[in-house]
């Protein structure tokens, strides 16, 4: 499956979904920082389990997604998770700067292993 | 990108927060307040962040 296509589904998914109407208007900000959360955690995720699985073409068998690039991603997320949690009211910057920051970073074999995640996460940030 | 990863990923990512309105909506009969959004947020970025601590302690020259 194309991961253009993973992530259309994966913004879709989350994009689509409005605030609880019995939420305050901070907690719908909250409920939306919520679902930016998650699409960042799933960015993460991904990376550490593709970092898991193992291919051997071209050998010697290798990580699909190198150490150095998970490495980026989980510094990159925990400093952003860490100023999203202590304001929450400031998600869309916090993504932006982590989007940044991974993007920069990455070497050209991490960029397109990602590229679907990032773009999930851009999507349902809005950025 | 292997299939068993992608359907984890359908799996976790698409349902969670629904999940979250849906669970509590079975429980109470009522909607999330704010109070449990925060809850959730918080627990969610707990979770993350633990994640990847876990893998930087696996990985301490990666």
């Amino acid at each position: 499956m194309k991961l253009s296509v993973l992530a259309c589904v994966l913004a879709l998914s989350l994009s689509c979904s409005h605030p609880p109407v019995s939420l305050s208007p901070a907690g719908a900000r909250l409920y939306q920082a919520n679902e930016v959360v998650v699409a960042i955690g799933t960015l993460q995720h991904a990376a550490i389990e593709l970092n898991k699985t193992q291919v051997c073409n071209p050998p010697p068998c290798h990580a699909l997604l190198a150490d150095a690039n998970t490495r980026i991603v989980v510094d990159a997320v925990a400093d952003g998770l860490t100023t999203i949690k202590a304001t929450p009211d400031g998600w869309k910057a916090a993504t932006s700067v982590l989007l940044d920051r991974i993007t920069a970073r990455l070497d050209a074999a991490g960029k397109t292993e990602l590229a679907g995640y990032v773009q999930a996460v851009k999507t349902i940030a809005g950025i | 990108m292997t299939p068993e990863l992608l359907t984890a990923l359908f799996n976790t990512v698409g349902p969670i927060v629904r999940d979250i309105i849906a669970k509590h909506q079975a429980a109470t009969g009522q909607l999330p307040t704010d109070a449990e959004i925060q809850a959730t947020f918080t627990k969610n970025i707990d979770e993350y962040l633990a994640e990847g601590a876990a893998w930087s302690s696996a990985h301490p020259n990666g």
